[in-house]
């Protein structure tokens, strides 16, 4: 059955059953990875998209509801030359380690301060609570999502351009493995 | 591309070395040990660039400048990438983000531990800690050297930066040496360093993998896509051990997407073009399923063991004294005995388990999340039948590993569907897969025995431990670890055997499962080892031993703290003497929580108590402060002060990060989880039932790295062991209650 799905701003058609989840929509039939499986029942966060700007879990939730409405993945959340604030503060503090759950942390992240802008701890217990991190990055995410908050706030208000902040430059590969995920090829 | 390049020893060269000549190769290939081919099957990576310059195996100049390295480590997180590149580019004189880093792909010379490439038991570092320094030492003199001969300019006059070589006024890029520098003789010793003269070692910065991270870029190994790759389903049996004797598939087999249903040794494989898919249709398939230990009850065990004396048909691992003679000698009222137990736990990494594999004629190349390509490349061969150097492994990012991926079960279901559909196939494990499929930290019962002596110091230990040994499933990891001479079949047949004998306690006590028992020494101390015979999967476990063994020991050495009536932390620091690391990291972590020394005795306020603990492992020695808070039946940890000794860091903020995850790690373990079995099934299914700590369960964690200049231990496992035990000293502050079973519960 042809469904036609909106992600990342693109209008993209695919033919499965409309109970198909669509996190595996995204997975298989799109082939974009960045959106992780790691528990199939909404337990984990790891699979954590945005629909019309709410933080979903796609693992659960059928294809067919999905369309007609913006679908937003982390390949989505910011353009590569100009990061979320969110995704540069993950970097100053080293936030991910085995990196696995950080695409649904951020993906809730985003959500909250999009609509808090100011969020308390209390907040980010909240928001964040359904994303398991097994690595244990929680205090340092909690630091990076007040750091983002902070300058999205000083952005807004004083129109400043954002810090420049430390890290890895473009010449390191994606994966750090046999090249990127789409491929499987050589870097 | 393959390319079929010799790599390290092959076996015509063995036969050589020997001196066996024409008719003792003749008789070994009569004897179907030689095989036709020993050179190693590859593909191109990244390293095979024209006109390159290698000057080991390790590091690769490219004449268009990149410089590349080759990590023979897997990263899971616990920053080994970003420690091995900054150990490369000190000693070179680059930084660290100069560097492209890619992963070994399992060839013959990158097996540095043990024969094997493997990451485990925390010891990249200090494995990097000589290696990556030379390496980096090693290419700075030859493109020094080649700067020299090209200009001129004495090599001690030129500088390295990341634009290439300054000679005398002029930058000369590195691409363009490539060629002059293969030509200078290899260093035997380059002069590494001076510690104080660091730009990049022991500095605050960012690991080099933090960017992919966080943008969905990062490929782990779910994310491998290879043309034409199917994905399987493969459904388990309902108890370990079972196999399958009946399959009706033909409804699967009709559904779309489905192109086999097939029979493999680990189960049922339903192959389709997507795993929604195969999974879907794996609902349909009808299995009968037949033997298999469907008698297995950890309550059994626990019931047994909480009471009954635990067997004594063991070996010791530590016999120093005379201890029945020193508890048969002690008043009754000042001999203390405590029963712990621990139980089975999964690892739970937030990537389920997966591995890719493409069988072709006599050759397998895999891609996925492994902790050791040898391993893998071993059971892969093993199965096939073919040479284990034929076997190429393509390790990604782990979505967290915690020694689950040192194993091969998940690898192997990749390869044996590759090999009944005739093409690649990534097979998934669901998270039910992931918790049901065995290969736990083992279930772990001991008794503590104490003679209190002068002063309130125990006279006398004795430590007895029934534990399955982590020996029993380690055949594969054995034959693993055996040179490419030593022909396959042999290999198979001395590990297996070899481990047999290990884990039945008849040639040496089991080591591991009695590891950080007692760590405080002594000279009237016993520590005894019966191997549990359980027919369920064990492995490494974050920490191994020193996961339940710190527990047991920290919570022990603190009841013999309150019987002689002394405060926990200095306590331990007078047993501590002699262990200046280990009393360094107790004292400083008291310092950081504000350890009341008169004042120990309440808790730290209405409700909240406060828990120490120290415990060495892995070469390092780690301390830990908890608050915890008891109320409503339930327990608290809102705070956690840790002192690391792990030697020189490198990397000082992931190490940090190693500690605070480790704790995080061990704190999941300490308060929530259990593997239960019975009637041989696993009970525990996903997050539900298995769950973990998250953000709004997170503790305040402070970390203090000590400054040391000592060889770096290891980061990614000694943060764990001390939480347990800090948290169940907390709150016995609070209940007046001790804790002996993990995981911990009260009320």
């Amino acid at each position: 059955m042809p469904i036609t799905l909106n992600i990342n701003g693109k209008d993209r058609t695919v033919d499965v059953p409309g109970d198909v989840p669509l996190l595996w929509v995204i997975r298989e039939e799109l082939e974009m990875t960045g959106t992780k499986f790691g528990c199939g029942r909404s337990l984990c966060g790891a699979c954590t998209v945005h629909i019309d700007g709410q933080a979903t879990r796609s693992c659960v939730l059928p294809v067919e509801y999905a369309a007609g409405k913006a679908i937003t993945t982390i390949e989505g959340l910011a353009p590569p030359d100009a990061p979320h604030a969110l995704q540069d503060a993950w970097v100053a503090e080293n936030v991910p380690q085995c990196g696995y759950c950080q695409s649904g942390q951020l993906m809730s992240a985003a959500a909250l301060v999009a609509q808090n802008p100011a969020p308390t701890d209390a907040d980010i217990d909240a928001a964040m609570t359904g994303n398991i991190c097994r690595c244990g990055t929680y205090p340092r995410i909690r630091k990076a999502i007040h750091r983002a908050a902070a300058e999205m706030r000083e952005n807004a208000t004083a129109k400043k351009g954002l810090p420049v902040l430390q890290d890895a430059p473009a010449g390191a590969p994606a994966t750090g493995a046999s090249g990127s995920s789409k491929t499987g090829g050589q870097p | 591309m393959s390319t079929g390049k010799k790599r390290g020893m092959t076996r015509r060269f063995f036969v050589k070395a020997l001196g066996i000549g024409a008719a003792g190769t003749a008789a070994l290939a009569l004897g179907g040990f030689v095989r036709a081919q020993d050179e190693q099957h590859r593909v191109d990576g990244p390293e095979d660039v024209d006109g390159a310059f290698h000057p080991d195996v390790f590091l690769t100049v490219t004449p268009d400048s990149t410089i590349l390295l080759a990590i023979p480590k897997a990263e899971m997180g616990q920053g080994t990438t970003t420690g091995y590149v900054t150990l490369v580019a000190e000693e070179l004189g680059v930084s660290p983000g100069r560097i492209t880093y890619y992963y070994a792909d399992g060839a013959p010379e990158y097996r540095t531990m043990g024969g094997m490439q493997l990451t485990g038991g925390s010891t990249a570092i200090i494995e990097g800690w000589p290696l990556m320094r030379k390496v980096g030492a090693t290419a700075r003199d030859m493109l020094l050297a080649a700067a020299a001969a090209v200009s001129g300019v004495p090599a001690a006059k030129c500088r390295i930066t990341d634009d290439g070589i300054t000679a005398g006024g002029k930058v000369l890029t590195f691409g363009s040496l490539c060629t002059e520098a293969a030509k200078q003789p290899v260093p035997e010793n380059p002069t590494l360093k001076n510690a104080k003269d660091y730009a990049h070692v022991g500095k605050p910065g960012v690991r080099v993998d933090a960017r992919p991270k966080t943008n969905g870029t990062a490929g782990f190994g779910i994310d491998v896509l290879r043309p034409g790759m199917k994905k399987a389903y493969v459904i388990h049996p309902p108890v370990f051990g079972a196999t399958a004797k009946s399959v009706e598939s033909a409804a699967a087999k009709a559904e779309k997407g489905v192109s086999h249903v097939v029979t493999i040794p680990a189960g049922v494989a339903v192959v389709a073009d997507k795993f929604w898919q195969a999974k879907a249709a794996a609902q349909k398939v009808k299995v009968t399923w037949t033997g298999g230990h469907d008698t297995v009850s950890t309550s059994a065990l626990s019931a047994k063991y909480a009471t009954e004396p635990l067997p004594t048909d063991g070996k010791n691992a530590i016999d120093e004294g005379d201890v029945d003679a020193a508890l048969a000698a002690a008043n009754t009222e000042r001999v203390h005995t405590v029963r712990y137990s621990a139980p089975y736990l999964a690892h739970a990494p937030m990537e389920p388990q997966n591995f890719t594999a493409h069988v072709t004629d006599g050759r397998c190349e895999l891609w996925g999340p492994t902790q050791s390509p040898t391993v893998v490349q071993e059971a892969a061969a093993q199965l096939l039948g073919i040479e284990r150097n034929d076997v190429v492994v393509h390790t990604t990012f782990l979505g967290g590993g915690f020694g689950r991926r040192s194993g091969l079960d998940f690898a192997l279901e990749a390869v044996a569907c590759s090999q009944a559909v005739g093409g690649p196939v990534q097979v998934i494990w669901t998270r039910e897969h992931d918790m049901q499929g065995g290969f736990y930290r083992p279930i772990a019962f001991a008794e503590y025995k104490a003679a209190l002596g002068d002063g309130g110091k125990p006279a006398a230990i004795d430590v007895q431990l029934a534990v399955p040994p982590i020996f029993k499933d380690m055949g594969g990891m054995g034959g693993a670890g055996m040179p490419d001479w030593v022909p396959p079949g042999l290999r198979s047949f001395i590990a297996r055997k070899l481990m047999k004998a290990l884990a039945s306690g008849a040639l040496i006590p089991d080591v591991i499962g009695a590891e950080g028992s007692w760590n405080y020494g002594g000279e009237t101390l016993r520590v005894h080892t019966a191997p549990l015979d359980v027919p369920v999967p064990v492995t490494f476990w974050r920490s191994v031993g020193h996961s339940y063994s710190a527990f047991f020991a920290e919570a022990f050495v603190d009841e013999l703290a309150e019987k002689a009536d002394q405060d926990p932390v200095a306590y331990r620091l007078a047993l501590l003497e002699g262990q200046p690391r280990a009393q360094a990291v107790l004292k400083k972590a008291a310092a950081m929580a504000g350890w009341r020394h008169d004042g120990w005795k309440t808790p730290l306020k209405d409700g909240v108590g406060r828990g120490v603990a120290v415990h060495e492992s892995f070469g390092s020695y780690v301390a830990q402060v908890v608050e915890a808070r008891v109320e409503s039946g339930s327990i608290t940890v809102e705070k956690v002060f840790c002192a690391a000794d792990v030697g020189v860091a490198v990397t000082p903020d992931l190490v940090k990060a190693q500690m605070e995850g480790g704790i995080i790690y061990g704190m999941s373990a300490a308060l929530m989880q259990k593997i239960d079995i019975e009637a041989g099934k696993v009970v525990q299914e996903n997050f539900d039932t298995y769950p973990a700590v998250r953000m709004h369960e997170s503790p305040v964690i402070d970390v203090h790295v000590m400054a040391s200049a000592e060889d770096p231990g290891g980061a990614g496992e000694p943060g764990l062991p001390p939480i347990a035990p800090a948290i169940a000293n907390a709150v016995y502050r609070v209940t007046q209650k001790r804790l002996h079973a993990l995981p911990l519960t009260v009320g």
